[in-house]
């Protein structure tokens, strides 16, 4: 794991970009040490063979077929994606529903991290299976989440189905297609035979380009 | 069905694996493969075929998702779907058995997912009707890791129809479900449902599953059962496989199977390789004996607790007797009170928590259903369910995701009537009372005789002495002096004749006497060297845990003195950091604020309130400080946890303050009533949290709506309580849409009220458009904006 930057995550979450008070850092440290002691993070993923036409994505041996502009632009070049889920589990959710009972400021803490911490798990998972693609001689791409640029939130459930993800690791989506328990990721990410260069300005994949506060000030959240 | 009597005699072999053999044959990724059963049958008989010819005897339909969550979206009805399957199978069979075969919904149940109990027993309800009609002969609840989704399955089936139930749950590497359930607790929660054989299902493979199935073993009453995948998945070329072999498979159960598992059969990555091996290696053997004794279980979803030794305790804190603030709480909604009274109590050393909601003035069913489902998961206790109304009874154990004791019936006909066809179906354990039509006898022998009539009574209905937890009920030492020894004689009669436990409300001695606590202490040891087992107390008061702890060091339960040590040692763990600004502060209110010091404030409040007027503190103490950790806030100076912490700090000077008003007769603090809520569809409330307290701190009344809020509960909130600011939260674009919504239809109702918005994807101009009134970027804006709207000029 990658102490700094889920230090950095939380950190940002909470809205500041430096070091917090001596208080909130000594309980980020507690609730970290309660995560990794605590909670199993899990995850899961499936590989598939790719055919793409025009802005159609299909996902060969599977019944899923995507249409998006955006996830497009990342896939255009991709031979096969991985589709992968994670999710930090029901007791994290449970922990942040006692804190939010009783104390405010610990759920506002449990929030930040746990969101940074299963941010920062799939990071490393991804990592590691990129270094395996690699060593067969593919590139990823960036990993693509539902509910960035035009790809809907409506694909998690489908998602959930082809990864067997309910069975498997306790992901589940409500009528919302919210991921179900919250502290959980799902995710594309092509693999293709040149590098992968991002074109698109990070932020223009994002949800909420057109009306954050941080561009306006032309910065960005960091999110990569 | 001649097989069935079988069960428990020679090991049965069940089938494998249907997924795994229907992705050989082409089915694809995110597919249901309960359609095969409709459009390619041919595949489905054809793997059916094959696990007969390797010599299952009992053959499982192929009907895993065939829940109407999944088939009301294809052209068939769950019953088409269902009575093809169960066809499949007989067309194939000869002797062999059909178990119908129903696994989860998909969904996860409320509190932490959006379905509720009852709507996931409709869903199980329609697919065992429809296996009832098919002719199935037993049914197979598998793969389940939600317990609380197992017990709404097995009611389902008991309910809807007479068939034998199997029930297997699948387990993870930490030997817990992914819902968090440990072997122990499922076996203890759903062997006394009436079902006829239990275990592990898919979880691991058979080398990583045998500790849990040792644990099951050591725990069922009922023959167990064993349905394993071929070793952990791997992926490999983009296909997820299981490489353990057969005869590896084979014999890493063979030692389950000389430890007394009576089913067995094969998961995810099983073939009828597998199950012919099965059957010539384990097939018609005689179930190897086990002698499990019925132990006093009390479960929660995630925990349980047995009475056998050590002495445990109820905390009995949630009931409105005699306790003002609890019952102000329960007429007001504010579950927090009653959560935070829980953890308080769980924290204290309570083993199981009493819940009686008993009030005349509010609904006492709804609110202990409603405290019952937000329990679980906030404490991992169990929960005993204490009410004087069978109906309120009955729905909570129903509802309860665990093992719970009734509270209570007693030796009237009338109540046992009532009540032991509760206990008996939900699998309860019950507080016995030593009262019958004639009242409370005064002589140990009569309390005696009435408990024995109440433990043969039960027996009647299949309720075993471990499960009866006799209160041989204290009077008040000040009235009937003489009565207390009778009481504790009592205890020690109804132990050495019945292997019950025992039970007292300790408190109840002390009314009437100056130093109740000396007494109820007291009476504790007292009691506790006559053997009772299971106390109802106050684990927060003053050393009644210590107590019990060092009774059992001196009574030789606790050997080496273990839990004793770690008792005493957990009682002292101040926070460095809290306790080095504790000193270094002043005692001063403002600056104790400022620094957002939760722990010192409530001393510093008191004393405060000797010297000054409750308003004054309000006014030139709170708002200031409030007002100034604010604008550091605004300024970048400090961040969100910071301005919590303070904001927390004065939430609890406030309940101070609030208590001398009434104390005085002043009428209490509200600048204004105000509604908060996060839209329909949004599930995120930290944000509308955060609002709350600051808004709180300013004296204004939240009416807090919760999560995923319909408009029109927000509608008619708004006009039955005529409330003239709605604060509306939502975190995602998807949602904002809900937020429009909402305050149109606000508008519509023509209501004089402002609407303010706030949450991460609104910004000024986008909370124009949608029509709101004002827009927060954060939570001190909102109390700005709250202020100005209701005049407050401080």
């Amino acid at each position: 794991m990658n102490e700094a930057k889920i230090r950095k995550d939380i950190r940002r979450y909470l809205g500041s970009n430096t070091v917090l008070d001596i208080v909130s850092e000594e309980k980020i440290d507690k609730i970290l040490d309660e995560i990794n002691l605590k909670y199993t993070p899990r995850h899961i993923y499936g590989v598939y063979d790719l055919y793409v036409k025009e802005t159609k994505i299909s996902f060969i041996g599977t019944v899923l077929e995507i249409k998006s502009k955006d996830l497009y632009k990342v896939l255009k070049n991709s031979e096969k994606c991985i589709i992968i889920a994670c999710t930090l589990g029901i007791e994290i959710e449970q922990r942040l529903k006692q804190c939010s009972c009783i104390d405010l400021e610990n759920a506002i803490l449990y929030d930040a991290v746990s969101a940074a911490y299963i941010e920062s798990y799939l990071d490393d998972v991804t990592l590691k299976l990129s270094q395996g693609y690699a060593e067969k001689g593919y590139h990823m791409t960036m990993r693509y989440s539902p509910g960035y640029g035009d790809l809907g939130l409506d694909v998690q459930p489908k998602i959930i189905d082809i990864l067997q993800a309910q069975k498997r690791i306790g992901l589940s989506s409500n009528d919302d297609h919210l991921l179900i328990p919250r502290k959980s990721i799902t995710a594309f990410i092509g693999l293709q035979q040149k590098p992968y260069i991002n074109l698109n300005n990070r932020c223009d994949n994002c949800l909420i380009r057109n009306i954050c506060e941080l561009r306006k000030g032309d910065k960005n959240c960091g999110t990569t | 069905m001649e097989l069935l009597k079988l069960l428990n005699e020679k090991v049965l072999i069940f089938d494998g694996a249907m997924g795994t053999m229907l992705q050989r044959e082409g089915l694809f990724g995110g597919e249901l493969p309960e359609l095969y059963n409709i459009e390619k049958p041919e595949i489905v008989r054809k793997i059916h075929k094959a696990y007969v010819d390797a010599g299952a005897d009992i053959i499982t339909t192929n009907t895993f998702g065939a829940n109407s969550l999944k088939i009301n979206k294809t052209p068939y009805s769950v019953e088409n779907i269902i009575s093809a399957a169960v066809e499949n199978v007989r067309a194939v069979t000869t002797n062999q058995l059909i178990a119908l075969d129903i696994s989860s919904t998909g969904k996860l149940l409320e509190p932490i997912g959006s379905l509720s109990f009852e709507d996931a027993y409709d869903i199980f309800k329609e697919q065992v009707l429809a296996g009832v009609k098919s002719g199935v002969d037993l049914i197979l609840l598998e793969t389940f890791s939600d317990l609380q989704e197992t017990r709404a399955a097995i009611l389902a089936c008991k309910e809807n129809s007479t068939l034998p139930v199997f029930c297997t749950m699948t387990f993870q590497d930490n030997g817990r479900t992914l819902t968090g359930t440990d072997p122990k607790t499922f076996v203890n929660v759903v062997q006394d449902l009436g079902i006829d054989a239990l275990g592990v299902n898919c979880s691991l493979g058979p080398k990583e599953i045998t500790p849990i199935v040792e644990e099951i073993l050591k725990w069922a009453l009922l023959p167990v059962m064993l349905q394993p995948n071929a070793g952990l998945p791997i992926l490999e070329n983009n296909e997820t496989i299981f490489k353990l072999e057969k005869e590896e498979f084979t014999e890493f159960i063979k030692p389950l199977i000389d430890k007394g598992v009576a089913v067995v059969g094969g998961c995810c990555g099983t073939n009828p390789g597998f199950i012919k091996l099965l059957k010539e290696s384990f097939g018609g053997k005689k179930v190897v004996p086990r002698d499990v004794k019925r132990k006093t279980a009390v479960c929660s979803s995630t925990k349980t607790v047995i009475i056998d030794g050590s002495i445990k305790i109820i905390g009995e804190r949630i009931n409105p007797t005699g306790k003002t603030k609890v019952k102000a709480a329960l007429k007001e909604n504010k579950f927090d009170f009653i959560l935070n009274e829980a953890i308080t109590q769980v924290e204290a050393g309570a083993d199981i928590l009493d819940i009686n909601v008993g009030l005349p003035e509010i609904n006492e069913k709804e609110t202990m259903l409603n405290i019952v489902k937000e329990l679980d998961g906030i404490v991992d206790v169990p929960l005993q369910i204490d009410s004087a109304k069978t109906e309120v009874i009955e729905a909570a154990c129903r509802i309860y995701c665990g093992k719970t004791i009734i509270n209570s019936v007693n030796g009237n006909q009338s109540s046992m009537d009532k009540i032991f066809p509760i206990a008996s179906k939900y699998g309860a354990s019950l507080i016995a009372l030593t009262l019958d039509e004639d009242g409370i006898p005064k002589t140990c022998e009569k309390r005696f005789e009435i408990a024995e009539k109440i433990i043969k009574e039960a027996k009647k209905y299949g309720i075993e002495e471990e499960r009866i937890i006799v209160d041989n009920l204290v009077l008040t030492a000040s009235a009937e002096q003489e009565g207390v020894l009778e009481t504790l004689k009592a205890i020690k009669l109804v132990k050495d004749n019945y292997n019950v436990r025992t039970t007292l409300g300790v408190s109840n001695v002390s009314f009437g006497l100056p130093n109740r606590h000396m007494i109820n202490k007291t009476f504790l040891l007292m009691a506790m060297t006559y053997g009772i087992d299971v106390p109802i107390t106050d684990p927060t008061a003053t050393e009644i845990v210590d107590l019990i702890k060092s009774f059992e060091v001196l009574s030789l339960i606790d050997i080496d003195s273990q839990n004793y040590i770690r008792h005493m040692d957990s009682k002292k763990e101040p926070s460095t950091s809290d306790k080095n600004n504790i000193e270094k502060s002043h005692k001063d209110l403002k600056s104790i604020i400022l620094k957002g010091l939760k722990d010192e404030v409530e001393e510093v409040t008191t004393l405060m309130l000797k010297d000054n007027e409750p308003m004054i503190l309000v006014d030139e103490y709170l708002i200031p400080s409030l007002d100034k950790v604010g604008q550091a806030f605004d300024r970048g100076d400090l961040y969100l946890p910071q301005l919590i912490r303070s904001a927390e700090t004065v939430k609890k000077s406030f309940v101070i303050i609030k208590e001398q008003l009434s104390k005085n007769g002043s009428l209490s603090i509200s600048n204004g009533k105000i509604l908060l809520a996060t839209v329909k569809g949004d599930i995120h409330d930290i944000g509308k949290n955060i609002v709350k307290v600051i808004l709180e701190n300013y004296g204004f009344e939240v009416i807090d709506l919760g999560k995923d809020v319909t408009p029109e509960e927000i509608v008619k909130t708004v006009r039955e309580k005529d409330i003239k600011l709605v604060g509306l939260s939502a975190l995602m674009t998807t949602t904002v849409v809900n937020m429009e919504q909402t305050i149109k239809e606000l508008k519509e109702a023509n209501l004089d009220c402002k609407v303010l918005v706030g949450g991460a994807v609104l910004t000024p101009d986008y909370a124009k458009k949608i029509k709101a009134d004002f827009y927060c970027k954060d939570a001190t804006e909102s109390a700005k904006v709250a202020n100005s709207i209701f005049n407050v000029n401080k």
